[in-house]
């Protein structure tokens, strides 16, 4: 098929899309009850709504019924005129307070977050954000198999190194996970790579994730209304996955009374802005923030009076943008319209003659609808474009010309995607979707020269790497649930995958089945058990460099050489509660097929990275182990500890002389132990101390043991390493002591105030080693040593 | 106070910058029982080829010592290298011609680690075995293939056909530069090297340039023919410079997204595709073209791309229209025919040598190097060398006895 046609088919895809956008209706029916909070229990299961609300709040009170009212905002506000009872709809979140109360300022986005797609389990997120916080239900022995929480309270307190905490961060701390390099947002999810993960802000890949080099999210947790982070049970809209997927929800700007926040921490300032442009009908949201570190580094180096560490001429520009509008059109539908923006870009002088600069950024445009059609059906569906670029460059004299060489690569991304849901009468509930994604992939694009001698001073043309790519995807899920008894879910996708070649404009398709199942049976009110299988796809790879889960990495597509990645994986355990004590263990099993090993990682800088396809083997990989989870949610004191004992390896045919090799993130033993102590919690003010202790095995390293003299005809003599085998030295282990303080003062502009010192121990951890051959000794390279972090807000 | 704002600000810094701390660290050094590290090429005596003569890679009468050297990796904690100096060495062959299918090539002790042979022919698309057995080890094998026969034919425009053009256009059309093979295509990677004669000997060419769609791009510069500019050349009256000039100036209206490739260009294999040579190195360049002689990999020598007002479009003129200016330079191709082992130790070592580090990449792991030793480190492989001059059937008239260095 050629490129004309597929434009054709993607065109038409995308009128149908828009068609369902534009084609919602009315029509459910209710049954009347007569508390506030089973109403609110009828209204989560029939919107999908999280509600957070001050546990004093009268609601075992007698009501008007709200059963027969057509949407979300009308029977809301229905339910809660006249009331006493405040209250705001913040996208998936419904917020309660007391009218003309000082503490319901301070109320916080929603403490946990479940998966809004399973009406039934959103009982376990009713729960205050106070900390006399009640729980509705028990909530261990509703715990998704696939589905970890993240608590945006908890991830707001976390001491980072940069201060500014974000949900990778967070997950880091969870089972299954191990990480990158320190201090970095590289994670490896049960034995994949980090390019097997992806994060979507409401719905749409967001491939450069991270700011400063990968030390924090691209994303403002400001705008953040909830994080979902899955990495087994995906669902049946989850494509293009084989990990895990962090899935990041945005809020909708105040449909009724503006408000603003201001926001500073170590390296990140910024601020936010939630108003109504019409009241009750659209709102605005929007945060920008900026990284003072261009002025920072100037000043840094004037102060010091010279290079540091061989590096001097530090610039840097770094800032995000996020803009929402969201129209409510009528009682059953809403648009939103919403923008993300992002950059990073540095650049230094190394060792006076090697001028390097490199840099991201994302461009996100999406346009949203939901509403709900005849017969109970929820119809959401969009549009979107999304764009990732990268560039890499160095400008350094060699052989006395003046090299000035830039990498670059860029992915164009056009999505298209509807999905239906609806109860089934006694039959659980059904999902049903289509999704098209058309992309663009331009990578390892060079470059400038520049000098002189035979040089001429001008820039050249790039030498384009273009590919595209296509793929349809149609999912369905089913699944049913029973109050604490059981709960299955079948999911499924079909994917129809297109790409042609840089220079072939010939089309090889592919048809990708995927599936996915979950089962969970409560053997007893504290004790359940759970299972889960996925059968997943992923049609890019990610050629990845060094280990810090920043953005620079290339993505290329797949094509029959590169066949799509795929990953089966099993997982089975168990969770149990006693009181305020949970605990989940289980095992998984993960075998994965068409992995990419990129070669040439080192040469990211260098010109010759052009020629990426010739240097991409593919191989297989597998990962097992046990996954331990412990909580303890306690009035004053709070406790998580997390431990996973897991064996991940590759296999490559031309890598290692085809020997099976241990991943380079393959820890054995990872532990993350979390605790907060609330030392006050008034009207006027909360005080909580907070800590993580980490314990990780170390990474592997390819370490040479010797050398010897190669035979070549390039014309100078070249010393080999002897490396006996592939990630062959096992670091010493990772071990990190983080401790900080979070005030929160309630006042009639409330600020939060975290104080933190990442790194207590001051410990060396291991980054990398590197042979010193003057020396003649091994040298270790650590990243971050004891470092001191502060994160200020204030609300208006 | 400099100096505390200095600490001061450091700590951050370093995070940002990624500097962190370097520390030493001692690792054991794993000096016991390192392998023994082989280097191992077949080849047979390079044939000179110039523009009158035809040569065959394998074919020439001459035979010559093989050469093998015998080293134990040398530990980080290690001086020098300790080279093995006991061990019995011998290259087994099978498949070989009709009449001597099969044979042993014995390999002496010489010294210093060195292996010799005696002299011998290697013979194409044989299988060699290679064995080296050191008391109190395992014996370290490896195997790896002859290369197949690569003969060049090539010719150049007599005198007389100097002004003469039809009759020099039949001439070319019947004798170009060429290389070919029994196939169509020659089967077996090939790394060119393009020289010119200077006042300091022979130097390689800083840039060349390819549109055969088996050249690999790994060493590709990032640069493009669009980059060039011209030196030019002593003009000694008779208007070469400004011809040259002409050319040049043509090519890059005609051409100027064509990438150069740094120092050489390796191919897969060769096969009958247009293919364009362009040096950066002061004024030469060369223009590997089809010729119409389908099924052969063709070579010809100096067309000029020029601007014809008429057709108004850019067209090739062959060099004997312009009387022999271009062979006022000496100018020779350095062609290394490589088996599929040896090509890929090749090209693993440049990946490894010729990366351009920067402060985040020296942090990442160097890449693997090929080996196909068994038991051991190295390469065993073939490699035939032919050297096309385009200049003068006699070097040594030229250049003396040391033509070739």
């Amino acid at each position: 098929m050629n490129m004309l046609s597929s434009m054709k088919i993607m065109k038409t895809k995308y009128i149908i899309a828009v068609v369902f956008m534009i084609s919602s209706g009315l029509c459910l029916k209710a049954q009347a009850q007569t508390t506030y909070i089973s109403e609110m229990n009828v209204l989560k299961d029939r919107f999908n709504v999280t509600f957070v609300y001050d546990s004093t709040l009268p609601l075992n009170g007698t009501c008007r019924s709200v059963r027969g009212r057509g949407s979300l905002s009308r029977s809301i506000r229905e339910l809660f005129d006249g009331s006493g009872i405040e209250y705001e709809i913040m996208g998936d979140t419904v917020v309660l307070k007391r009218v003309k109360s000082n503490v319901s300022a301070a109320y916080e986005a929603p403490i946990l977050v479940l998966d809004t797609l399973r009406p039934a389990r959103i009982e376990a997120a009713m729960r205050d954000t106070l900390r006399e916080a009640r729980i509705i239900s028990d909530r261990a022995v509703r715990r998704d198999a696939g589905t970890r929480i993240v608590a945006l309270p908890e991830l707001r307190t976390m001491v980072a190194a940069t201060g500014e905490a974000d949900a990778i961060k967070y997950i880091q701390t969870l089972p299954g996970v191990s990480t990158g390099a320190e201090g970095s947002s590289a994670i490896y999810v049960r034995g994949g790579n980090i390019g097997s993960n992806l994060t979507t802000l409401d719905g749409i890949p967001l491939y450069g994730g991270s700011h400063l080099l990968g030390l924090t999210s691209a994303c403002p947790t400001d705008v953040i209304s909830s994080v979902s982070f899955r990495l087994g049970g995906f669902h049946g809209d989850e494509s293009n996955i084989t990990a895990s997927h962090i899935g990041l929800r945005t809020n909708d700007g105040s449909f009724v009374k503006p408000s603003y926040s201001i926001s500073a921490s170590t390296f990140i300032l910024g601020g936010t802005v939630s108003l109504p442009i019409v009241r009750n009908k659209v709102s605005l949201l929007g945060s920008v923030r900026v990284s003072p570190l261009g002025p920072l580094f100037r000043a840094v180096q004037a102060a010091a009076g010279g290079a540091l560490d061989s590096l001097s001429r530090p610039r840097a520009a770094v800032y995000d943008a996020f803009a929402k509008t969201k129209w409510l059109v009528d009682d059953d539908n809403s648009l939103s319209l919403s923008v993300f923006n992002s950059l990073d870009a540095y650049s230094y002088v190394y060792g006076g003659d090697s001028e390097e600069s490199m840099g991201w950024n994302n461009l996100i445009v999406s346009v949203r609808h939901e509403g709900r059609l005849n017969g109970g059906w929820i119809v959401e569906d969009g549009a979107a474009y999304n764009r990732f670029s990268g560039r890499q460059g160095i400008i350094r004299d060699m052989n006395g010309t003046v090299n000035n060489i830039a990498i670059v690569s860029s992915l164009d991304e056009f999505m298209a995607d509807v999905v239906f849901s609806r109860p089934l009468a006694r039959a659980g509930d059904v999902r049903l979707g289509a999704r098209e994604r058309f992309a663009v992939f331009n990578p390892g694009t060079s470059s400038t020269f520049s000098g002189s001698g035979p040089l001429k001073p001008l820039d050249s043309p790039r030498s384009d790497h273009i590919s595209h790519s296509s793929i349809t995807t149609l999912h369905a899920q089913w699944s049913l649930e029973k109050e604490d008894s059981y709960e299955f879910m079948a999911s499924g996708r079909i994917n129809a995958y297109g790409a042609d070649q840089t220079g072939i404009s010939r089309w090889d398709w592919l048809i990708t089945p995927e599936a996915g199942l979950l089962a969970r049976v409560n053997l007893a009110k504290w004790l359940a058990v759970e299972a889960t299988f996925d059968w997943t796809a992923q049609f890019y790879h990610t050629l990845e460099g060094i280990p810090l889960g920043w953005s620079v990495d290339l993505l290329v597509p797949t094509n029959p050489a590169r066949p799509p990645e795929r990953a089966r994986q099993f997982y089975a355990g168990f969770f149990t509660s006693f009181g305020q004590h949970h605990l989940t263990a289980g095992a998984y099993d993960k075998v994965m097929s068409n992995l990419v090993y990129f070669l040439d990682a080192g040469m990211l800088f260098s010109p010759a990275i052009a020629g990426w396809k010739n240097n991409i083997k593919t191989g297989s990989g597998s990962s097992r182990g046990l996954e331990f989870l412990y909580e303890k949610d306690g009035e004053k004191l709070d406790l998580r500890v997390a431990y996973t004992y897991s064996k991940t390896d590759r296999t490559f045919e031309e890598v290692n002389e085809g020997n099976t090799f241990p991943a380079k993130f393959d820890r054995r033993h990872i532990l993350n132990s979390t605790a907060s102590f609330t030392i006050a919690d008034n009207a006027r003010r909360s005080i909580v101390l907070n800590g993580l202790f980490t314990y990780q095995s170390g990474h592997w390293e390819t370490v040479a043991v010797g050398e010897y003299q190669a035979y070549t005809f390039f014309g100078k003599d070249v010393t080999l390493d002897y490396l006996t085998s592939v990630n062959n030295y096992e670091m010493p282990a990772y071990i990190r002591l983080d401790l900080g303080c979070c005030f929160e003062f309630k006042t009639l502009h409330p600020q939060e105030l975290t104080l933190g010192v990442y790194n207590v121990l001051n410990r060396h951890n291991p980054f990398s080693i590197t042979y010193d051959s003057r020396s003649r000794e091994w040298r270790q390279i650590s990243l971050i040593p004891i470092m001191p972090s502060f994160n200020w807000r204030i609300r208006f | 106070m400099k100096l505390l704002a200095k600490l001061i600000i450091q700590i951050p810094v370093s995070l940002l910058i990624l500097t962190g701390c370097v520390e030493s660290i001692v690792m054991d050094p794993h000096d016991e029982d390192l392998p023994v590290a082989v280097c191992c090429i077949l080849r047979n005596p390079d044939p000179e080829s110039f523009y009158s003569l035809t040569q065959t890679t394998n074919a020439t009468l001459d035979i010559q010592r093989q050469t093998m050297t015998l080293n134990y990796v040398k530990g980080k904690s290690m001086e020098n290298h300790i080279p093995v100096e006991e061990a019995e060495v011998c290259v087994r062959y099978e498949n070989g011609p009709r009449k001597d299918p099969t044979g042993t090539i014995a390999f002496e002790h010489v010294g210093d680690g060195v292996w010799e042979s005696d002299s011998v022919r290697i013979y194409p698309e044989a299988e060699y075995y290679l064995s080296v057995l050191i008391p109190g080890k395992d014996t370290i094998r490896a195997e790896t293939t002859g290369l197949p026969d690569v003969q060049t034919a090539t010719y150049a425009p007599p005198e007389v056909f100097e002004y003469d053009d039809k009759e020099a256009e039949e001439y070319f059309l019947r004798h170009p530069y060429y290389f070919h093979n029994n196939q169509k295509d020659i089967d077996c990677p090939v790394w060119v090297f393009a020289q010119e004669y200077t006042p300091e000997g022979w130097k390689d060419l800083k840039y060349l340039a390819t549109d055969n769609p088996y050249a690999d791009d790994f060493n590709i510069s990032g640069k493009h023919l669009s980059d060039l500019t011209i030196l030019g050349t002593q003009d000694q009256g008779d208007g070469t410079d400004a011809r040259i000039r002409e050319v040049f100036e043509a090519s890059l209206k005609a051409m100027p997204n064509l990438q150069l490739h740094e120092g050489y260009i390796r191919m897969e294999k060769v096969d009958t595709s247009r293919t364009i040579f362009v040096s950066a190195g002061p004024i030469w360049y060369l223009n590997l073209e089809s010729n119409g002689y389908y099924g052969y990999f063709d070579i010809q020598a100096g067309s000029n791309i020029v601007y014809d007002e008429e057709k108004k479009e850019y067209i090739r003129v062959p060099v004997y229209k312009k009387r022999r200016w271009s062979w006022n330079q000496y100018f020779r191709f350095h062609f290394h025919f490589v088996n599929s082992d040896l090509d890929e130790y090749l090209r693993s070592i440049y990946i490894r040598e010729y990366k351009t580090d920067n402060y985040l990449t020296t942090l990442y792991t160097a890449p693997d190097i090929f080996s196909n030793i068994q038991g051991g480190v190295g390469i065993f492989g073939c490699e035939n060398q032919l050297v096309l001059f385009l200049r003068d059937p006699d070097p040594r008239s030229t250049f003396g006895e040391n033509w070739r260095k």
